[in-house]
């Protein structure tokens, strides 16, 4: 492979192709090629790191806010989520962070807890977590019937995966 | 919006729309989210053939100033939820004026076949009618907190 001298009337640097004489051109390039996906790859995933710890920063904040909320909050009669709903809530968002899963928002549920919701574009899921210790998820979309099932924290993590195969569809 | 002895109002047309504050965290991707609605206890809600959207706003101490309004037709709420283990649910509509809030109006649950009594529904069957009742809400007031 010639490298492609710059003319001489316009005077430049040489450009093209670099070769470097004796070693296949496909090593060097994967050489060169490889260093700079690894450094670009490190710094995507140092970031998505960060992104992901300040996000949960952010919900656990949300989280234990929930706990100076009075009966009534809601405007009408809702009872604030109570300390049973808040650990439960703050082990479900464990699990989230360590399948590296963000809720869109965090707040408190009328019904007397704690709802995580998921969105993205038309996919949706949500986490209910009740003042009673029960706990709900569901996925659904715009159309079609949503899934709703049980959640415990035994189902977890599963719930996390379903979750995920569901927003990416 | 006073009762002044005016009765109850058995009759819901399909059409006729319902109001519920709400605020803005309850607000996600353009949707009410589950859990801006009550099921466990009988919901409240203004319904619309005796008010109008605001009047679910109206304090005369200003605490609901900020809340926003959103509304929804009688036909959109899901008239009955099944489970595979467990009872089937219906969902309708009571009106429960209030001395101040004539329009004052609630959603209830009960067994199928009824039994004619408030039946809090199972947590899934729960979710499952707040979510599909949920796709058919739309703002009337945003709000602003």
């Amino acid at each position: 492979m010639a490298l492609l001298a710059s003319p001489a009337e316009i005077p430049g640097p040489n450009a093209g192709v670099l070769r470097i004489l004796d070693q296949p051109d496909g090593e060097i390039t994967s050489l060169i090629y490889s260093s700079f996906r690894r450094a670009s790859f490190e710094k995507v995933q140092e970031s998505a790191f960060l992104r992901n710890n300040e996000s949960f920063a952010e919900l656990r904040r949300r989280l234990s806010a929930t706990s100076a909320l009075q009966r009534g909050w809601d405007s009408y009669d809702a009872e604030p989520p109570n300390t049973n709903a808040r650990v439960l809530a703050a082990r479900i968002l464990d699990v989230l962070e360590g399948a590296l899963l963000s809720p869109t928002s965090l707040t408190p549920a009328v019904d007397g807890g704690i709802a995580m919701s998921f969105v993205e574009g038309g996919h949706r899921a949500v986490l209910e977590i009740y003042n009673t210790g029960d706990m709900a998820a569901a996925t659904y979309s715009d159309d079609g019937e949503p899934v709703v099932w049980e959640l415990d924290e035994a189902n977890a993590v599963t719930t996390a995966k379903q979750i995920r195969v569901h927003l990416a569809a | 919006m006073y009762q002044n002895d005016r009765e109850a109002v058995p009759g819901f047309d399909g059409n006729e729309l319902l109001y519920l504050r709400y605020y803005s965290g309850h607000f996600s991707g353009g949707q009410l989210l589950p859990a801006a609605i009550r099921s466990q206890m009988k919901q409240s809600v203004n319904r619309g053939k005796f008010s109008e959207p605001e009047d679910v706003l109206f304090s005369e101490t200003g605490e609901y100033d900020g809340l926003g309004v959103v509304e929804f037709r009688v036909a959109d709420i899901p008239r009955k939820v099944e489970q595979p283990d467990g009872p089937t649910y219906v969902f309708f509509m009571r009106h429960e004026p209030q001395a101040t809030n004539y329009s004052h109006s609630e959603i209830w649950s009960d067994h199928f076949p009824p039994t004619g009594s408030f039946k809090s529904p199972s947590k899934t069957v729960s979710l499952e009618f707040r979510i599909r009742l949920c796709r058919s809400i739309r703002v009337n007031i945003e709000a602003v907190r």
